[in-house]
This record gives structure tokens, C-alpha cells and sequence, in this order.
């Protein structure tokens, strides 16, 4: 079944399609997720720097609002007061419209004059350590930024902010982590500016943010680059403010919908943006999904590497997107497979349907049918085949119908001969009693030596005419005689070789060349020696008395090759040739062209039953005046015995 | 030497006792089986029999199988208007010694005749 011609032409389609299909699902679907990967790797780079704008625009609104509160006169007169003053009322509106987590305002020697919250009184509170202060004393300059507070500094500025800065670790990590055991230390935005005077540095009002579990400027940043966009009910952009290693601030939701503050960046990411200080832009893991992420460091005041801003964006919507690709071209490649097989079965359905009828019309002209339809002759080249066999048909039927015509013909010949057969023998047999009387008293009397010389003329004109009266009847009665041939197996050139020496000098006589050319190697037949040597003498006979003087006659042996194995002989002469309408005759007894008392007629009818009985052919071929070629057919494989003689020709 | 001719047409029979009267031979003529017969039985002086085959009653054949028994010491002849090859194989078959084929001339019949004498 996989040899036929359909199942073939199908399996190629199908593999060609699937082939195709496969390699356009992969390296489509791999160039589409690469392009969508690469299109939003640019989108969170540039998230990343709207987001970096927004993180440092917090520490400069600081510094701009506390530069201002700075000029007031009753912040430089407060420098110089041991009690709280109005100052600090001001202090706490700045704080409230900012949202500061810790101001305060400190002398030269970080004592505090005033801080915003709760804290223990002022002459208590010890001296800030907030680095912003620290590093607006020595500037003696305005600055803002990032900086790390660390567990003491933030109990300084508040007891709530060392509760608000504490948060598990989830899972618990030992990370770089500048803080005492239980306590955490806290990520903060904060501004300093100094209070100069005479071109000294007479206090610092300082405030700032904790970022720790801030959620402002994380979900500002989300609001603003992301437009709290969605996808399956998750929030599509996640901002997240690391300190070190650790999620303080984070839009990053856990399983529980909590914000995953507490978790830990992946080493990968850490080694590369905290320890080298490079940014990251790749697929990453956030907690517990996949992120197009981007990281970069975030540097505190003095420099120092302290913590990571990142801004990522969920992979799933374009996995999605690559899994709805993919299943678009699986969808194509299997509509492809089910078209390559639609038309690799109508292909083969074309090609194998004219076979098939041609098959179907072999069988049936084995069974007889020599007309069968082959159907509509096909335009293609298959087209060639059909009318090749439409040609083989006609060749047959015209071969059938000749084969009828000469069988037909065979028939009426031999029901001919074997009737004149019969009426031969009977009369030859009743004509043979008187002849014997005739011809004794002719001899009889021919030997007295008493008679006038015209007497004897004329009794020897009755001897020569009663013999030649016994030789017609002889040949009547070898006609009728049709013996199965007694067969031998013989080379056929010995036989013929044989006979044109028995002919050689009759031919001399006439003045005719004979010639005889053997063909080598034939094979040998198996024959009546004597009927066949009598049928080729006969033939010899005839074209001796069609040949002129001058003239010449071939006798020749050769292989047939038109029919079944066989051997030909061949006598050919350069005579008068036979008439169209004597063709017909010619095997007729008692027909002859010949003169009155030069042949019985029954030469070639005689040796048409002999071949016949042989399983062989006579044939004629001539032309008028050129001569005629007779052709003797017989077959190799000779069973005399085995050919049925027709029906009236054994008896005798 | 003496023939016994057996033909029932009176024109061979008579052909054959002419002809071998030329040859001094004693001739003897039968025109049926049973004429045959009846001189056989009469004579034994024959020294061959020449007989047709085609005859009305008993034919040549049933002739020569009955006289091989009685006389097996006589030749005998068949003389046929038909000799074919299975006309020479029965002949042989049931004794015959040779075959004279009709029409003959005279000589052809003397030849025959010595031919089987010796």
C-alpha cells in the first residue's frame, strides 16, 4: 500500500507541508517573541529613566521646599534659642506638605533646635546622624539625595521610623545588611540645607523620606510610566526601590496580593548591578514571575552604591502573545497538512484514475473485450499511453479479425479438399482397373513385330496418352491421400540441400541458375522427411516452370522470427509470376496455370495438406512478371501428432 | 510355375493371364474370394497368388489372412488401385510378400512376378 502512486504523492505532501510548517512555527515563532522581547527590553529601558526622573525629582522638591522654609527670618533667630519656638509649628506644616517623614532643624554640632514627630524632648534627643546633615555641614551647601540610615539614626529621628524600617525577610537572607540583629536599616530621600551667616554655618534644616514601605513614589512611578495597565487582573509595570539587595518600597505584589517588601533580588542581578554597578536590562525572575526587567544602582550622596531602582514589565502578555503566534501557525500548518493532503488525494486521484481504467480495460480485453473504454483521453502525457493502447486495440481487433477471415478461409479450403479427396480416390481407384487393361494390351500388342509402321505410331500415341492419364491419376490419388506425416527430427539444410541436388540438373537443362544459402545454426525440426522433401521439389518444380531460360531461382533457409519459434524456406524465381486473380486459386486442386499435360493441379494443394498436417504455412508472395517468392513456415517445436488434421482428411 | 489371379474385374484378370502367358507362366483365374478358395483346395500346385483388395463380399485382406493358414508356403501378391502407406502396413502385417501397384504396364507385372518366384 505505501508503493502505491497516491500513498507516495500524499506522504510527500504531507512531509513537505509538515516540514514547512514546523520550521516556519519555530523560526516564526522564535523571530516574533525575539522582536517583542527587544521591542519591550527598549520600553523598560526607557521606564527605567522616567523612572529615575521621578525618584530624584523627590529628593529636589525637598531641597527646593526646605531652601525656601531656610529664609524665613525666624528660622535663623530660632538657631539662637534654647526653647521650641513657633519655628517648629512652621517645621511641621513644610513636613505635612511634603509628607517628610523626619525634619528637624540642627545647630553646627548636629544638636537639635527642633524636630517634626515624636520624640522625646529637645534638650533629650540625641544629635541627628543623618548624613544629609552631615554632608550640608561640610559643603556648607544645599544638598538632597538618597541616603542610608541605618537603625540608630532613624531611632534618632524617631522611634516610629526604626518600627516602620523593620520587616521580615522573606525567605531570610543574610545579606550585606548594615544592621543590628532584629532591626533593619532604612533607605531614605532626603535634603539638607545649611543656615549661613556672615559666611559661617550657624544650623541645617534638614527632612526627608523613608522609603521603606513608602508607597508613594513607587505607585507614582507605576502610575506614570505604566498607567496602572493590567493584564489578567495583574498589574502589567511593577516599580520596586531595593536597599542593597532588599525590596523596601515595591508595587511587586505577593501570591497574597500583599507587596512583597522584604524579598531579595536574584544573585545574578545583584552581582551585576549592585557589586558592578552596571545596569540590567533581560528576562527576569520578580518574586515569582517572569519580568522583562530593568535595574540600575542607586548611589546615596556620597557615591556609595546603597540600593537598585528597577522598573519590569510581566512577561506573561507576551509569552502570550508568542503562544497565541504559535498556535496561529499550528493552526496554518495544519490547515497546510489537511490542503496537501486534499490535493495530494485529487493529484493522485487524477493520475491513478486513467491507470486504473487502463487496468480495468486489460482485463477486460483478456477476457475477450477488445473494445474496452479507457475513458476520456487525458491532455497530460499519460495522454500517450492511452492512445498507445487505443493503437494496440485497433492493431488487435484488425489482427482478430484477419486471423477470423484466414481461419474461416482455412476451412472452407480443407472442407474443399477433403470432399475432392474423397471423390478422387473413388474414382481414381475405379479408373486404375481399366488403365491396367489399357495399358497392357497397348504393350502387349505394341510387341508384335507384324504391324505397319503407322499402326505403331499410333498405339504409341495411346501408350504415351494412357501414361500420362496414370500420372493424373496418381496425383488425384496423393491428393487424397493426406498421410499423417511419420516424423523425424531433421536438419532442415541437409533436407533442402538434398532436394536442390535432385533439381540441379533439370535446372541445368532449362538454362536456369538454382542456388541454395542455407542460414547457419538452425535449429532442428521434427518432420515427415519424405512429405516435406516432396512439398520443397513441388515448389522447385513450379518456379522451374515459371522461369525462362536466363532466369534463376534462390532457395533459402532462415529463423522465423514474425510468429512462434519456426524455420522458413524460401524458393524464389525470377518467372512470369502469379495473376491477382489466380492468387486466390492457387491452392485449389486441380488448379494450374500450367499447359495441358504439364501438371495435374494438384502440386500445391497436396503440399498446403502436408504443411497444414505439419503445423506450418504456406505463403505466397508475387509480383507480375518479376517473379514469385514461395515461403514454407514451420514451427520448431514440432508435434505432428498433436495437430489436429481437419475433419475428412484421414480417411483415404 | 503356376498364378493364381484373383480380381473380380474380368478385364485385369484377364490383362494379368496375358500378360504372363508371354512369360510361359500357368494362369489361373478367381473373380471372388470364394472362387479363390475353392481352387486352392482343388490345386496345389500354385506357386502365387496375386490378389486385388477391393472386392464385393470378402475383400483382399479377410483372402490373404485365410489362405496364409491354409497354404503358408504360398506367396502372395496384393495388387491395388490405392496403395497407401497403411495398405502396405496391414499387407505386411497379415503375410503378404510384396505389392503390385494398379495400372501397370506389362513389364512392371513380369517383374513382380520373378521378383516374388525367387
Amino acid at each position: 500500500m505505501f508503493y502505491s502512486i497516491r500513498s507516495k504523492l500524499m506522504i510527500s505532501f504531507l512531509g513537505v507541508s509538515l516540514l514547512v510548517g514546523a520550521v516556519s512555527l519555530i523560526v516564526g515563532g522564535q523571530l516574533i517573541y525575539d522582536s517583542v522581547v527587544s521591542e519591550v527590553s527598549n520600553r523598560v529601558r526607557q521606564d527605567l529613566n522616567v523612572a529615575r526622573l521621578l525618584y530624584d525629582k523627590k529628593g529636589e522638591d525637598i531641597r527646593k521646599a526646605l531652601e525656601t522654609f531656610s529664609m524665613g527670618n525666624d528660622v535663623e533667630s530660632s538657631l539662637f534659642m534654647e526653647e521650641e519656638s513657633p519655628i517648629k509649628e512652621r517645621l511641621e506644616q513644610v513636613a505635612d506638605r511634603l509628607g517628610l517623614d523626619f525634619a528637624g532643624i540642627v545647630r553646627p554640632d548636629r544638636s537639635v533646635i527642633c524636630r517634626v514627630g515624636s520624640h522625646p524632648a529637645p534638650g533629650n534627643t540625641p544629635p541627628t546622624e543623618n548624613s544629609a546633615v552631615i554632608a550640608a555641614l561640610k559643603q556648607k551647601k544645599p544638598v538632597a539625595g538618597t541616603i542610608l540610615l541605618e537603625a540608630s539614626a532613624l531611632r534618632a529621628e524617631s522611634p516610629d521610623l526604626v518600627r516602620r524600617a523593620r520587616m521580615e525577610t522573606t525567605p531570610p537572607v543574610k545579606s550585606a545588611f548594615p544592621a543590628a540583629e532584629g532591626e533593619t536599616a532604612g533607605l531614605g530621600i532626603a535634603a539638607a540645607v545649611p543656615v549661613m551667616h556672615s559666611g559661617t554655618v550657624k544650623g541645617v534644616v534638614y527632612g526627608g523620606i523613608l522609603i521603606n514601605r513608602e508607597t508613594t513614589i513607587v505607585d507614582t512611578i507605576a502610575e506614570t510610566v505604566f498607567q496602572n495597565e493590567e493584564y489578567q487582573g495583574r498589574s502589567v509595570g511593577t516599580a520596586t526601590i531595593f536597599l542593597k539587595d532588599f525590596r523596601v518600597a515595591t508595587t511587586v505584589r505577593r501570591q497574597d496580593g500583599e507587596r512583597a517588601v522584604g524579598t531579595v533580588a536574584s544573585e545574578e542581578v545583584v552581582r551585576r548591578v549592585l557589586e558592578d554597578g552596571e545596569k540590567w536590562i533581560d528576562r527576569a525572575i520578580v518574586v515569582d514571575d517572569w519580568y522583562i526587567t530593568a535595574y540600575e544602582p542607586i548611589l546615596d550622596i556620597f557615591g556609595q552604591r546603597v540600593g537598585m531602582l528597577y522598573v519590569g514589565i510581566l512577561e506573561a502578555q507576551y509569552a502570550d502573545v508568542r503562544r497565541t503566534a504559535l498556535m496561529v501557525f499550528t493552526g496554518i500548518t495544519l490547515a497546510g497538512v489537511g490542503v496537501a493532503l486534499l490535493v495530494g488525494w485529487l493529484l493522485s486521484d487524477r493520475i491513478v484514475r486513467p491507470i486504473n481504467r487502463l487496468i480495468q480495460a486489460s482485463v477486460n480485453v483478456s477476457e475477450g473485450n477488445l473494445s474496452p473504454d479507457i475513458g476520456p483521453v487525458s491532455k497530460s502525457d499519460f495522454g500517450v499511453l492511452q492512445k498507445k493502447f487505443q493503437e494496440m486495440m485497433t492493431a488487435l481487433q484488425q489482427r482478430e479479425e484477419r486471423q477470423k477471415e484466414e481461419s474461416e478461409t482455412r476451412l472452407i479450403q480443407s472442407q474443399k479438399q477433403a470432399s475432392v479427396g474423397r471423390l478422387a480416390a473413388g474414382v481414381a481407384h475405379e479408373i486404375n482397373n481399366p488403365l491396367t487393361a489399357v495399358l497392357t494390351y497397348t504393350h502387349l500388342t505394341l510387341r508384335r513385330n507384324d504391324l505397319p509402321e503407322t499402326v505403331r505410331a499410333d498405339l504409341e500415341n495411346v501408350s504415351i496418352q494412357t501414361e500420362r492419364v496414370r500420372k493424373i491419376v496418381k496425383g488425384l490419388l496423393d491428393f487424397a491421400r493426406q498421410t499423417r506425416p511419420e516424423t523425424e527430427t531433421i536438419h532442415l539444410n541437409e533436407l533442402v540441400e538434398d532436394c536442390v541436388r535432385l533439381m540441379e540438373n533439370q535446372a541445368l537443362v532449362r538454362g536456369v541458375s538454382l542456388e541454395f544459402s542455407g542460414k547457419a545454426d538452425l535449429p532442428e525440426v521434427t518432420v515427415d522427411r519424405n512429405q516435406i522433401q516432396s512439398v520443397i521439389i513441388n515448389m522447385m518444380i513450379n518456379a522451374l516452370d515459371a522461369t525462362q531460360a536466363d532466369g534463376s531461382i534462390t532457395v533459402s533457409t532462415d529463423m522465423s522470427l514474425s510468429e512462434s519459434p519456426g524455420v522458413e524456406i524460401s524458393v524464389a524465381d525470377t518467372g512470369c509470376g502469379i495473376a491477382a486473380t489466380d492468387m486466390e486459386r492457387l491452392f485449389d486442386p486441380f488448379f494450374t496455370t500450367k499447359e495441358v499435360g504439364k501438371g495435374t493441379g494438384l502440386g500445391l494443394s497436396v503440399s498446403a495438406g502436408i504443411i497444414e498436417r505439419h503445423g506450418g504455412s504456406i505463403t505466397v508472395r508475387s509480383t507480375v512478371g518479376a517473379g514469385s517468392i514461395f515461403t514454407v513456415w514451420l514451427p520448431v517445436q514440432n508435434n505432428a501428432s498433436m495437430t489436429p488434421v481437419p475433419a475428412g482428411k484421414r480417411e483415404q | 510355375m503356376h498364378v493364381l489371379i484373383v480380381d473380380d474385374d474380368p478385364m485385369v484378370a484377364e490383362s494379368c493371364r496375358r500378360i504372363l502367358g508371354t512369360e510361359a507362366i500357368r494362369v489361373t483365374v478367381a473373380g471372388n474370394a470364394a472362387e479363390a478358395k475353392a481352387a486352392l483346395a482343388s490345386d496345389d500346385s500354385f506357386d502365387l497368388m496375386l490378389t486385388d483388395i477391393k472386392m464385393p463380399k470378402s475383400d483382399g485382406f479377410q483372402l490373404v489372412e485365410m489362405v496364409r493358414k491354409k497354404h503358408p508356403d504360398l506367396r502372395i501378391l496384393i495388387m491395388t488401385g490405392y496403395l497407401t502407406p497403411e495398405t502396405t502396413r496391414r499387407g505386411r502385417t497379415i503375410g503378404a510378400y510384396g505389392f503390385v501397384e494398379k495400372p501397370f504396364t506389362p513389364d512392371e507385372l513380369i517383374a513382380a512376378v520373378h521378383n516374388a518366384r525367387k
